[in-house]
């Protein structure tokens, strides 16, 4: 579930950042500081948008950062900013962008559940802009277990 | 009918392409295989129609087979336009 992978550790809100590659450091460090990832995994989220290009920035205004299992996710993790201003991500239309997640997957099944979830959260615009309003990672979880609780 | 969605690892937004894209189709009552591949599982092989994310362009210049660009990939109303025009 999202709501397991989120914790007060790995969401931050108002993040300072100027560019999509300090934004990516940001979300990406706070997988490697709760154990979920190496530091290496955070360089290969970064060459893959290097590589292929602003694909992940999957709707307007959101960014979920990925690489593969085998470039170092230790457990499924997942880490969540909101940022202060906006970045570029070479996007067009889509950006800029403010919300950005970071996933690491490692067992399939646990994997497509929470990307379901990721799309089934985006989805709802008015939660989107809640978390946006957001100044702190409590009031950000709230919404998210909210949104959740069956 | 075999539709593929395609990204750069095949682990993360073509996975949400193809859960989309599945949920539209059953909702439609068209059956399809729907798989989702990286981008270096594409070269050499194919499908009937491909699905990518429109950032993806650059990338996708030698494929064999239609191939259909997605702006935003969460939008329903936007896959499912393109999916049954492209089905048509």
């Amino acid at each position: 579930m999202i709501t397991d992978l989120l914790k007060m550790k790995t969401v931050k809100a108002n993040v300072s950042a100027s560019t999509w590659k300090e934004a990516a450091r940001i979300v990406g460090g706070l997988l490697v500081d709760t154990g979920g990832a190496e530091p290496r995994y955070v360089d290969s989220m970064i060459l893959s948008v290097e590589k292929y290009g602003p694909y992940i920035v999957i709707t307007p205004g959101v960014a979920l950062f990925h690489a593969r299992p085998q470039d170092g996710v230790k457990e499924i993790c997942m880490g969540l900013i909101t940022l202060k201003s906006g970045v570029d991500f070479g996007a067009g239309e889509k950006d800029p962008v403010n919300l950005v997640f970071a996933f690491g997957a490692s067992d399939n099944k646990t994997h497509l559940k929470v990307l379901s979830q990721i799309m089934t959260l985006l989805r709802d615009k008015a939660v989107v802009n809640q978390i946006l309003k957001s100044n702190s990672q409590k009031e950000i979880l709230e919404i998210i277990e909210k949104k959740f609780k069956i | 009918m075999k539709i593929v969605t395609v990204c750069g690892m095949g682990f993360g937004t073509s996975l949400m392409l193809k859960m989309t894209i599945q949920d539209i189709l059953s909702q439609e009552g068209i059956s399809a295989e729907v798989e989702a591949w990286d981008l270096s599982s594409v070269k050499g092989r194919t499908a009937d129609i491909f699905f990518a994310s429109e950032d993806m362009k650059s990338n996708l210049h030698d494929i064999e087979g239609k191939i259909v660009f997605i702006k935003n990939l969460i939008d329903v109303e936007e896959v499912k336009k393109k999916v049954l025009e492209a089905l048509k």
